[in-house]
């Protein structure tokens, strides 16, 4: 299942937007430089449960530990626009689901 | 003062699971826990919840087990079997309306067992998922149910909500790292975070393992060795000693 650039975008600011609309989030147009954790007041565990819902989506299960983490610690802030690339450029590559518990 | 809910998820899942729990809570420093009432697992749950009133919240599910509702009135969430998808991202393409719908079943099932559940959650914590959040916070919203916060920005929406029990919710104690000193590590850390002024509440696993449990989950052996930590009577005089107050909700 290939997919193309502007599809992974259009998919992952719809998520982004049912974010914003659930946690009452200032409204704000998405652009590739929109800063989730220094304009939408994201923390990394809120990141991180926008790309589990970007697995979700896809059914896919990212490598999301390389976008996240940055010599061990993880990154100060993630723009919409990295985030779009980085699930296009991996898309191919990922395996079809994470572990979980039970 | 720090304040910590413990809460073992997965009350229900199978008797070794449900009776490990039950005293964990009885005899050791468990403050609550959630049913599951998609796992054929009622008896067990009638059983062990004796002594446990006011301490059952409600482990809402959309995965890992057979739905309340026929396949026909919630098809975005079943297979072709009619049951949940195991994992959680293979959720696909859910109805919000349908999650809605199966939840309010699952909190009947509670009911009717005579059990008022304390708070809710979900199982594999979907409610993280922006379709099944709209569904989490209908549900919590409409029976007035306190409700786990995975993050800051969904503790401030709980909060509006004046449902907010605690400030974060701890979820990644678990495995083989599970020992007293990782607890107090991982739970000193969390409370500096929120500068050492909140309530936490730790995600937990406790319960024996029994053959049902090696049929359906990859994780046994570290709910027993849970289960020993939360049962060591030294546990509550070390949480104590580093400013740590369990509490009852």
């Amino acid at each position: 299942m290939e997919k193309t650039k502007p599809e992974i975008r259009e998919a992952i600011k719809e998520i982004l937007e049912e974010m914003i609309e659930m946690y009452d989030l200032p409204t704000t147009e998405i652009t590739d430089e929109l800063l989730l954790i220094e304009t939408l007041g994201f923390s990394s565990v809120d990141i991180m449960h926008l790309l589990a819902s970007v697995d979700m989506r896809f059914e896919r299960h990212l490598p999301y530990d390389k976008i996240m983490l940055k010599n061990g610690e993880y990154v100060s802030d993630l723009s919409f626009g990295e985030i779009v690339s980085f699930v296009y450029d991996n898309f191919d590559f990922a395996s079809s689901g994470p572990k979980q518990m039970s | 003062m720090n304040q910590l809910i413990i809460s073992a998820d997965d009350f229900g899942l199978t008797e070794g699971v449900t009776k490990g729990i039950s005293e964990s809570i009885l005899k050791g420093a468990v403050t609550r826990t959630s049913a599951m009432m998609c796992t054929n697992g009622f008896v067990w749950i009638k059983k062990y919840a004796k002594g446990l009133g006011g301490k059952i919240g409600l482990h809402l599910q959309l995965t890992d087990g057979i739905p309340l509702l026929p396949s026909e009135e919630i098809s975005s969430l079943v297979d072709l079997d009619g049951n949940f998808p195991k994992k959680s991202n293979q959720l696909g393409n859910i109805e919000t309306t349908e999650v809605e719908k199966e939840w309010e079943a699952q909190v009947n099932a509670l009911l009717d067992l005579g059990i008022i559940p304390s708070h809710i959650d979900t199982h594999h914590n979907v409610h993280r998922f922006p379709k099944v959040f709209k569904a989490f916070c209908t549900i919590a919203e409409k029976y007035k149910l306190p409700a786990r916060a995975l993050s800051p920005i969904m503790a401030k929406k709980f909060e509006s909500m004046e449902l907010l029990e605690s400030n974060y919710c701890l979820e990644a104690w678990c495995g083989e790292n599970v020992t007293s000193t990782s607890l107090i590590d991982y739970l000193v850390n969390a409370f500096q975070s929120i500068g050492n002024n909140g309530i936490v509440e730790l995600m937990c696993h406790p319960g024996y393992v029994d053959k049902n449990l090696e049929l359906r989950s990859h994780y046994l052996q570290a709910r027993e060795k849970e289960l020993a930590i939360f049962l060591d009577p030294q546990l509550k005089s070390l949480l104590t000693k580093h400013n740590i107050q369990l509490i009852e909700t």
